[in-house]
């Protein structure tokens, strides 16, 4: 019975030590056990069958206490025979659940993996801790024996330096390397130099052509969340990184990874553990970048920080890159070179490189590490045999024949063998690495490596995206495995048949034993074929086809039982390979009618005949582009670009960008002014890293975009382009492009960030101004006081005589209560040379005592000084009254001290003097039917009460009727939209009018018009001759 | 409800425990039962079950009950994973109230979290300032207070709870430190064994303490326990385990709420009357949550304050839910 369930939980891939086998037994028995509900001391009589359970004696053959694993198991495995296997749990250590216990060829996938314990051993120092102390004994006894006093000494206690972040690049060429980087880690983790291991995920190979940060995490917790690499980011910079890749997935080459390097290089101190040896180097990412030696001149700098030799070795370099600032060595404009630069010491898993490497770290030699200055931000081409990996394309033989030969050219003898051998078996990991083992004893995991790099090989696409990196399945490109299996002799094939068929059987249980078969061919009938065998028996059909006679005879019997695979792609031979016999025959038909209806100009029926052999392989992209063509010849363009769209996202998600944009490229040419073809070919460039050629792109599309009215794509795309242009270093074209987007959206935040931004870099300070007042006036008028406020700060910084700037920092700062920061800023304000000294003052001194009373109404005291600024800001316009008159203190009443009513009041009551006494303007205040046309919404305060009370009496004095009021009116209520509160120069007003500055007569009453406003107090002329409406009348006017 | 289960999810109080069987030889213990201390009801307790009028309102799935009743005859750690909000301590909380095991014992483990800060504190620095003073308290057991790790591993007839909170963010060592002294079932205390000769038994502070009078003996100077803590370990999946330490843990992973779990969870905070404005709010909060992460919490905040707190414009309203119910991971990347 204990067997019997040891076999089932081993066949769920759990492989049970002696001590959770007693676990499960114990608890199955407790919880078969009668529970009476009632609490009972346990030792009442058991029932019945508590003895018959309790009298197997392999049950509990245990000892009061166990101290080791070990011994446990011994104890167990002697008495009742419960755990035959020698060594526990190699599955679930090695790869999980659904792993089998299959180590890789070389008995160690980290070879020399003590002498990389001992070369990092530099990196064990201990550093004083910042939070704990203990107590140092020794000294604290010394202490009293020698002072007589007990005090103790405290010492901070040592602790580890540094904790390791190790990051791994998940893409599907690192499959192979998964013992090595769990080994690696293991290593780590239990070296005892760092303080803590954390295990990090980069996936480079993402469909969407980012690349993700993911942590690792418990294979119960379902979905991945991706993280945002700053996260690693420790402040204290003591932290470690090593990233563990073969520099070959896309994000490699455009740049994606070295972007996100280079946020941790300027932190902490990162290397790139390359799993691939030298000499391989070339087909990877690395080739062609920049070789450089690095040094360190203190523990632990970041990457920025190091110092390189490119300097001394390229004497024509100006500046020693040495003395570069880290800002430039991340950023480094230049109008054609790429942005970004690393500095990255890159070593392989050998102990002399690492130690090196270790020691550059803990600053313990001055000797030079090698490295790379990696680049990022616009593509390099790149070595099309690296970017090949598990690129599934394979449309025409050519690209097979191609790819062997070079193949062939370039590799290892035996990872040629390899590759041949490996033709013969379905393409797992697992299965790989059992023909390594058995038929190519001494090829090593580079050799798979050299495999997998070949470009011969392609991810099947897989239902499931978290599948364990051991069940993938891989497959030649279409064509490849033909050529590559004449390379073998039909015994060589039958023997690596045998060997995969055999650990088929072992992992299944149940086999397809084709060497049965072989005997007795009559055995297939009625045999089914299970699914797990399905991709197992394909190749054996293939395989045994070639060798003929009998075994050609039972591959064709085969081939009848064993399904066609979904979605698998269609080769050159056509279209047809995969399909299986009696779709296939459908298949030829229906291409071969609607090749007939071709040719005799037959468009409908070829359209017809296309659709059907669609319906039997939907994914053919080779049938599609025949369709495509279809619909043009037809004349119907919208159908043959939905076509080309699907292929486009066939290719994309094969990972093929390269023939997505070709296809795409293709579809554009057909409709230049096509929005979403060509939009989707922009981005897609972009992605695949063709900067130039998708920035123009981009740029064509905004301008289609902007003409057809989509002006929210346009500007999105715009400001996507300016984004890419401001990263490759080319800012006049980021700079074009963001005034192109104010243009078309003014109020767009972002680009004039950008552009202030930019204009101020260049020192091009009032330019830089200029976007700032245009971002504070939008602020403004979407209520943004806070970010308003902190904008004028910068102009401020920018420009500290920038009087209109103050003016509105403090009125924004009065409309928001704080007071006590208007009234400082009115006091740089009269610093000013040149300033309204009055006025300022007189702002000054309302910030003041709005202060004051704030602080009183916190206080819970009044204050009664108002009244008397009231009548001095009246006198101010009227000096002959005095102040004393019992008219100023009724206007102040009316009024409520508002000082912008009293203005307008004051402004007026001096324009006519004559025509308009106080006590005449007490009246007009006075009278009910001076708000009747307002609205309630605008009255909601006493103060905008007021404040509209005195803007109608000054209104009042304009009379429509004449010219220049009625131009007076036009102007004012001008300066009521837009921006409100903006001041403005009066060029700029005549230009808004259509008049230019000349002697005109239209010219003459516009001026008289602007002299009617600032005469009534409606407008302010600033000190620069600028024209400004009070920001709190703009809504009342106009 | 099996009749096996000794915790039975029902929010109750009871003395099912006393019907424990002892545990399997491999994991029994023989520390010698000093003295039993009486224990205050849990101050949190109420707080975390939202224990009130209706009874215990935190809700526990049959699977939860069956890994926790193994966990409990088994006298092994559970190691429980989840994500933010699926509950993963309140279910120690929730073991603690209904089988009447005292207050939880909660160890909150940071980076720099070490086993000894989990068994005990000794004030060395505090004694020796102490004796420069001619009237000094010389007992020993003033300055020794045991951690949360050391008060659970007191002898004692019922288990304590042990909630050992984010273990995920510990250092390396701690999972296999915290493995070896969950074999052993016990710990010496240096300073007290090296009196023991002289004073065979001190009082020291358990870290549950009601006071300075509140102590427990220690003989010998070694922590020996009697009944095995129930031990909750909680993690957020940031970190693996080395697989020695995960064969010797139960496991449990949480799932987040579905909608009929979230309805009574909210009928039993808020009552029936709360669950009826709030079933839309639980439909929106469900597709956000499988997109963001967001905690039960949030959709209790949620509901509370749009249906029971202030009266609100529809607008305002929606502002405010979208601050509520925003995402909790505020560093994802775009």
């Amino acid at each position: 019975m204990i067997a019997n369930v040891i076999a089932a939980l081993r066949s769920l891939n759990y492989e049970p030590t002696a001590e959770e086998i007693a676990d499960i037994f114990w608890l199955a028995f407790q919880m078969d056990r009668d529970h009476a509900p009632t609490p009972e001391p346990v030792t009442r009589e058991q029932p019945a069958l508590v003895h018959e359970a309790r009298a197997q004696p392999q049950l509990t053959p245990v000892p009061a206490r166990s101290d080791t694993d070990g011994t446990w198991a011994d104890q167990v495995a002697e008495g009742g025979n419960l755990y035959p296997h020698a060594s526990p749990s190699t599955a679930t250590a090695v790869g999980g659940a659904g792993s089998l216990p299959f180590r890789s060829p070389a008995a160690v996938a980290l070879p020399g993996a003590r002498g990389i314990a001992r070369a990092l051993r530099p990196l064990m120092r201990r550093v004083p801790s910042r939070s704990s102390t203990t107590l140092d004994e020794r000294a604290t006894a010394n202490h009293i024996a020698h002072e007589g006093i007990r005090l103790p000494v405290l010492r901070p206690t040592p602790t580890r330096w540094l904790d390791a972040a190790l990051i791994i690049d998940t893409s599907a060429s690192m499959a192979i390397w998964q013992q090595t980087i769990f080994e690696f880690r293991r290593l780590l983790e239990r070296q005892g130099a760092f303080r803590d291991v954390r295990v990090w995920e980069l996936e480079t190979d993402a469909a969407d052509g980012s690349v993700h940060l993911y942590a690792e995490s418990g294979a119960t917790l379902g979905r991945r969340r991706k993280r945002n690499p700053r996260e690693l980011i420790d402040p204290s910079g003591q932290r470690l990184m090593i990233l563990v890749s073969d520099c070959v997935a896309n994000a490699w080459h455009d740049g994606a990874v070295t972007r996100i390097l280079a946020v941790w290089a300027r932190m902490h101190p990162i290397m790139i553990v390359q799993v691939l040896p030298q000499h391989l180097w070339s087909r990877t990412a690395l080739s062609g970048l920049p070789l450089a030696r690095l040094r360190s001149t203190a523990p632990g700098t970041p990457n920025t920080y190091l110092h390189d030799d490119l300097a001394t070795r390229k004497m024509d370099t100006k500046r020693s890159m040495d003395v570069l600032s880290p800002l430039e060595m991340d950023q480094e404009p230049s109008s054609k070179g790429p942005l970004i630069k690393v500095r990255m010491p890159i070593v392989t898993l050998e102990p002399r490189a690492l130690a090196v490497w270790a020691q550059m770290v803990a600053g313990t030699s001055g000797d030079w590490t090698p490295g790379f200055i990696l680049e990022g931000g616009i593509a390099h081409s790149s070595a099309e045999y690296g970017t090949a990996v598990l690129e599934g394309s394979g449309l025409d033989t050519q690209a097979a024949d191609q790819l062997v030969r070079r193949f062939r050219a370039t590799a290892s003898p035996t990872a040629r063998r390899l590759a041949s051998l490996c033709a013969a078996t379905p393409l797992t990991l697992p299965i790989m690495r059992l023909v390594q083992r058995t038929m190519l004893p001494d090829s090593r995991q580079v050799h798979l490596a050299e495999v997998f790099l070949s470009g011969l090989l392609k991810e099947q696409p897989s239902t499931d995206p978290q599948i364990d990196i051991s069940s993938r399945q891989y497959d030649f490109v279409a064509g490849v495995r033909e050529l590559l299996l004449d390379a073998l002799s039909g015994a060589e094939s039958l023997r690596v048949l045998e060997a995969v068929s055999e650990f088929i059987e072992l992992r299944l249980g149940q086999a397809f034993d084709f060497r049965a078969l072989l005997a007795d061919p009559t055995a297939l009938d009625g045999l089914a074929i299970a699914e797990e065998s399905q991709p197992f028996a394909r190749i054996a059909v293939t395989v045994l086809r070639r060798l003929g006679g009998r075994y050609a005879a039972l591959a064709n019997k085969i081939a009848g039982r064993v399904e066609t695979p979904h979605g698998q792609d269609a080769d050159s031979n056509g279209i047809l390979s995969a399909a299986n016999t009696a779709s296939r025959d459908d298949l030829t038909q229906h291409l071969a009618a609607a090749a007939a209806c071709l040719a005799r100009d037959d468009l409908v029926g070829a359209e017809e005949a296309l659709l059907e052999a669609l319906r039997i392989a939907s994914d053919n992209p080779s049938i599609r582009t025949r369709l495509a063509d279809v619909y043009f010849r037809q004349g119907n363009l919208g159908k043959a670009l939905a076509q080309f769209d699907v292929l486009a996202t066939y290719y994309e998600k094969r990972q093929s960008l390269d023939r997505a944009i070709d296809v795409l490229t293709f579809a554009a040419k057909l409709s230049p002014s096509h929005i979403p073809i060509n939009n989707r070919l922009a981005h897609m460039l972009l992605r695949r890293g063709y900067a130039e050629r998708g920035l123009q792109e981009l740029m064509r599309v905004a301008k289609l975009q902007q003409d057809a009215g989509l002006l929210k794509d346009a500007v999105s795309n715009l400001q996507e382009a300016a984004y890419d242009y401001n990263l490759l270093g080319q800012r006049a074209q980021a700079q074009t492009i963001y005034d192109t987007i104010t243009r078309i959206a003014p109020n767009d935040i972002d680009a004039r960030v950008w552009l202030s931004i930019m204009y101020v870099i260049e020192g091009r300070t009032e330019e830089a101004i200029a976007q700032k007042k245009q971002i504070v006036r939008i602020f403004v008028q979407t209520r943004d006081f806070d970010n308003a406020i902190a904008e004028m700060h910068q102009i401020y910084a920018l420009d500290q005589s920038d009087t209109d700037n103050l003016y509105q920092l403090g009125d924004v700062l009065m409309r928001r209560e704080e007071y006590e920061q208007a009234a400082h800023v009115y006091g740089r304000l009269a610093k000013i040379p040149n300033v309204q000294i009055e006025r300022v003052e007189m702002l000054q001194a309302a910030a003041k005592r709005m202060y004051d009373q704030q602080q009183a109404a916190l206080s819970g005291e009044t204050i009664s000084a108002t009244r008397k600024e009231s009548i001095a800001l009246l006198r101010a316009f009227r000096p002959d009254l005095s102040d004393a008159d019992s008219h100023l203190d009724a206007i102040a009443t009316e009024l409520g001290d508002t000082s912008l009513a009293l203005y307008l009041a004051g402004s007026l009551l001096a324009q006519y003097r004559t025509e308009m006494a106080p006590e005449a303007y007490i009246r007009k205040l006075q009278d009910p039917a001076l708000l009747e046309h307002r609205g309630q919404t605008q009255l909601h305060t006493a103060e905008s009460r007021q404040i509209v009370r005195a803007l109608e009496i000054s209104l009042s004095w304009l009379d429509p009727t004449t010219l220049v009021d009625a131009w007076a009116l036009d102007l004012l209520a001008h300066m009521s939209h837009g921006a409100p509160g903006e001041p403005m120069p009066r060029t700029l007003l005549l230009e808004a009018k259509g008049l230019s500055d000349d002697s005109s007569e239209e010219t003459a009453w516009f001026d008289a018009a602007l002299k009617r406003l600032v005469d009534l107090g409606l407008l302010a002329r600033h000190d620069n001759g600028m024209l400004g409406l009070d920001p709190k009348l703009a809504p009342y006017v106009g | 409800v099996d009749n096996w289960w000794i915790f039975q999810g029902i929010g109750t109080p009871h003395d099912g425990i006393d019907r424990l069987p002892d545990p399997p030889g491999w994991r029994l213990f023989h520390g010698e039962v000093l003295a039993e201390r009486r224990l205050a009801p849990d101050p949190h307790a109420e707080r975390r079950l939202g224990l009130g009028a209706r009874g215990a309102t935190f809700q526990v799935g049959k699977e939860e009950i069956e890994v926790v009743n193994a966990a409990l005859y088994l006298r092994r750690p559970l190691l429980i994973t989840g994500k933010a909000g699926s509950g993963k301590s309140s279910l120690a909380y929730a073991v603690a109230h209904e089988l009447k095991l005292g207050p939880v014992l909660r160890w909150s483990i940071t980076t720099r979290s070490t086993l000894a800060d989990g068994l005990y504190r000794y004030d060395a620095i505090g004694r020796l300032q102490d004796t420069n003073l001619d009237d000094a308290k010389l007992d020993v057991g003033s300055y020794l207070r045991l951690g949360p790790l050391g008060t659970a591993l007191l002898p004692t007839r019922r288990p304590r709870v042990l909630l050992i909170d984010e273990i995920d963010k510990s250092d390396i060592d701690l999972p296999n430190d915290l493995l070896n002294i969950f074999e052993e079932g016990e710990f010496d205390i240096p300073e007290l064994v090296r009196i023991s000769k002289d004073m065979q038994r001190v009082d020291v502070m358990p870290y549950d303490g009601s006071g300075d009078e509140d102590r427990v003996p220690i003989g010998r100077g070694r922590v020996q326990c009697r009944a095995f803590p129930f031990v909750v370990l909680t993690s957020n999946g940031e970190r693996e385990f080395p697989p020695a330490f995960l064969r010797r843990c139960l496991r449990l992973d949480m799932q987040l709420p579905n909608e009929e779990k979230l309805a009574k969870i909210v009928a039993a905070h808020l009552g029936e009357e709360g669950l009826a404005q709030a079933h839309q709010l639980i439909k929106r909060f469900l597709t956000r949550q499988a997109q963001k992460e967001m905690a039960t919490d949030q959709l209790l905040n949620a509901i509370y304050l749009t249906t029971r707190g202030v009266d609100l414009q529809s607008k305002e309203r929606e502002q405010l839910l979208e601050v509520l119910l925003r995402s909790l991971a505020g560093a994802e990347s775009s």
